[in-house]
């Protein structure tokens, strides 16, 4: 077992002999269709699930062209502005207390209204076009969940795969790859499959003050090559600078991962490279983002995973001159590993702070910068759980439910959170769901 | 459909298990991928080729939930079953390191790598199965094994 492949090979092959014969559970096809026998009720409920049988087919646009693309979908009935968009609150679903689900009709309480009121009036979410493909990107009111504009990836892209959003409610920006549709096969399927490969391009999506017409237009940034795979963005909280997780599989070393920082409205890039242990890491699931920014537009979180499988949390200066990274920058924050077992640190010192793992990647800084907001699910943390930046204790800890945390207020105090079944607003340990938010299995930015 | 199950469930979850490292999620993925094909039973030219089909539908369905599970923690660090002796031990934490890598590398590169060393299939199956060319197959798994044994060096 002395080569790479041996060790390969061997660790497969134990692996998957884990599994014994005689332990899988039997085949179970229950409400499964056959083809050739799908009812009405079962293609209407698929439609419905899609979200095409709730729209008219003409109020969906298309994408024009590869160069500047504006593309306006209908406004259905909601906002003409951001503040009317707020108050839409006062006429969305009322939550049903323990539930995490809204009643459709209901009047919200006061309580939730402003809820609803305090964090931004519009997020953009990725439509999924199957197969893990997002081929179309909605702008929704936050209050409502209404639907005001949906574009569609220009071609030669045909999938969004990331987005993300700066502090003013108005300006996106969604990266968008081809990806490559699997021939139909011999079993007559049509599969379609991310192509890993492909390259990415950057737009930035411009809402209008009603957030009834989007504008995506192509960004100066280069085109990221097939051999740089992008692992999610962080737009700066002026819209003037976009920070890219990046795994490179070409120069300087394959496999080595970094952070690249671009000026937005040049195209100009900055890059740091990760020649340390582990590896910067990106987003492994639809929900948040693996940067974050503080609000002086200059400092971003990033997290690393080491060798060992537990996380850290830097902040890096994006003013600085790029280069590696291989010593340690600024502040440093070691989540426990994933079984729970050391705690926090910081500086490297030895941290006296509760046993704690994390549930998701997204762990996001304070615009304001005291804080490190993460979902934990620790034996003593369990939750989202805000630590004090300066201090690295736990200053907070709340809703146990919670998943992922996707967008925080200057200080934390107020956040958007998802769970296992919807997203919403959290607010003093208070959950409010946002209305229509239940068929979020997708990424979304605020 | 049945017997395509009990014939081939065992080797498919087994499949998943190496990519996923949760045996749950595994389970459903093969479930799925045999659901799917149930759903388009009438509509296969060739029924022969059903394995073929629902190998890719297991590999779609890995990559769908590597993309779209909440993980708890920060990875599925994969665990195997407690062993007492040391030099089972030792074994198994070379196993460890070298699935852990595995399960870093990006998520074509993984799946090449799997087909290759677990399944043993050559370049034009897994061409045929990941819907690439064998060209693809060739540089992917060149910059697999580098990123690999660059992973595997680090935890040195």
């Amino acid at each position: 077992m002395n080569t790479l492949e041996d060790r390969i090979r061997a660790a497969v092959v134990q692996t998957a002999e884990e599994i014994a014969p005689g332990s899988i559970r039997p085949l179970s096809l229950q409400d499964q269709v056959p083809s050739g026998r799908r009812t009405r009720a079962g293609r209407a409920a698929k439609a419905g699930r899609r979200g095409s049988a709730r729209w008219p087919r003409a109020l969906i646009p298309i994408a024009a062209a590869a160069s500047v693309i504006a593309v306006v979908a209908a406004s259905l009935a909601i906002t003409g502005n951001l503040s009317e968009g707020r108050s839409a609150a006062a006429r969305a679903h009322a939550v049903r207390p323990g539930t995490g689900r809204s009643q459709p009709g209901k009047i919200l309480s006061a309580a939730s209204r402003a809820a609803l009121a305090s964090v931004p009036g519009f997020y953009v979410a990725m439509t999924p076009g199957g197969m893990g493909m997002n081929n179309r990107a909605q702008v929704r009111a936050t209050a409502t969940g209404a639907v005001l504009a949906t574009v569609a990836a220009p071609a030669p892209y045909n999938t969004f795969s990331w987005v993300t959003a700066a502090a003013d409610d108005r300006t996106f920006v969604v990266a968008a790859q081809e990806w490559t549709p699997i021939p139909p096969g011999s079993a007559g399927e049509s599969i379609e499959q991310r192509d890993d490969d492909s390259p990415t391009k950057f737009f930035v999506l411009h809402l209008s003050s009603g957030g009834r017409t989007a504008r995506l237009s192509p960004l100066p940034i280069p085109v990221q090559p097939g051999s740089v795979w992008v692992d999610g963005i962080a737009l700066s909280p002026d819209g003037s600078k976009l920070a890219v997780v990046i795994s490179s599989t070409a120069a300087p070393v394959a496999g080595s991962t970094g952070i690249a920082v671009y000026t937005v409205a040049t195209g100009a890039r900055k890059k740091w490279v990760w020649l340390g242990h582990g590896a910067v890491i990106g987003n492994q699931k639809p929900w948040g983002s693996p940067l974050s920014w503080a609000a002086d537009g200059r400092t971003l979180a990033f997290q690393i995973v080491p060798a060992n499988g537990a996380i850290e949390v830097r902040l890096l200066d994006t003013d600085a001159p790029g280069g590696t990274m291989a010593s340690r920058l600024g502040v440093e924050w070691k989540h426990g590993d994933v079984a729970g077992a050391s705690g926090v640190v910081i500086n490297g010192g030895s941290g006296a702070n509760p046993a704690n793992s994390l549930r998701s990647y997204n762990t996001l800084i304070t615009p304001d910068g005291t804080k490190i907001v993460c979902v934990t699910a620790g034996t003593t943390v369990n939750g989202v759980t805000e630590f004090d930046a300066a201090t690295a204790r736990v200053v907070s800890d709340t809703y146990p439910q919670a998943t992922d945390v996707l967008w925080t207020n200057a200080s934390g105090s107020t956040l958007i959170v998802s769970n296992a079944s919807t997203v919403g607003v959290l607010t003093g340990g208070d959950f409010t769901p946002l209305p229509d938010s239940s068929d979020l299995g997708i990424m979304s930015a605020w | 459909m049945t017997a395509l199950y009990e014939a081939h469930a065992l080797g498919l979850v087994r499949l998943a298990y190496v990519m996923l490292g949760d045996r749950a999620a595994a389970e459903d993925v093969v479930q799925e991928a045999f659901g799917g094909l149930y759903r388009r039973w009438d509509q296969l030219s060739d029924a022969d080729r059903a394995l073929q089909y629902v190998r890719s539908s297991v590999l779609n369905g890995c990559r769908s939930a590597l993309r779209h599970r909440r993980v708890q923690g920060i990875q599925a660090v994969h665990q195997p079953p407690a062993v007492s002796a040391e030099t089972a031990a030792l074994v198994s934490e070379e196993r460890r390191e070298v699935m852990r890598a595995l399960r870093r590398l990006p998520g074509r590169q993984r799946e090449v790598l799997v087909l290759r060393f677990y399944l043993d299939q050559p370049e034009a199956a897994i061409a045929q199965a990941m819907g690439i060319s064998q060209s693809t197959v060739r540089s992917t798994a060149h910059r697999a094994l580098a990123a690999l044994g660059r992973l595997l060096e680090e935890t040195r």
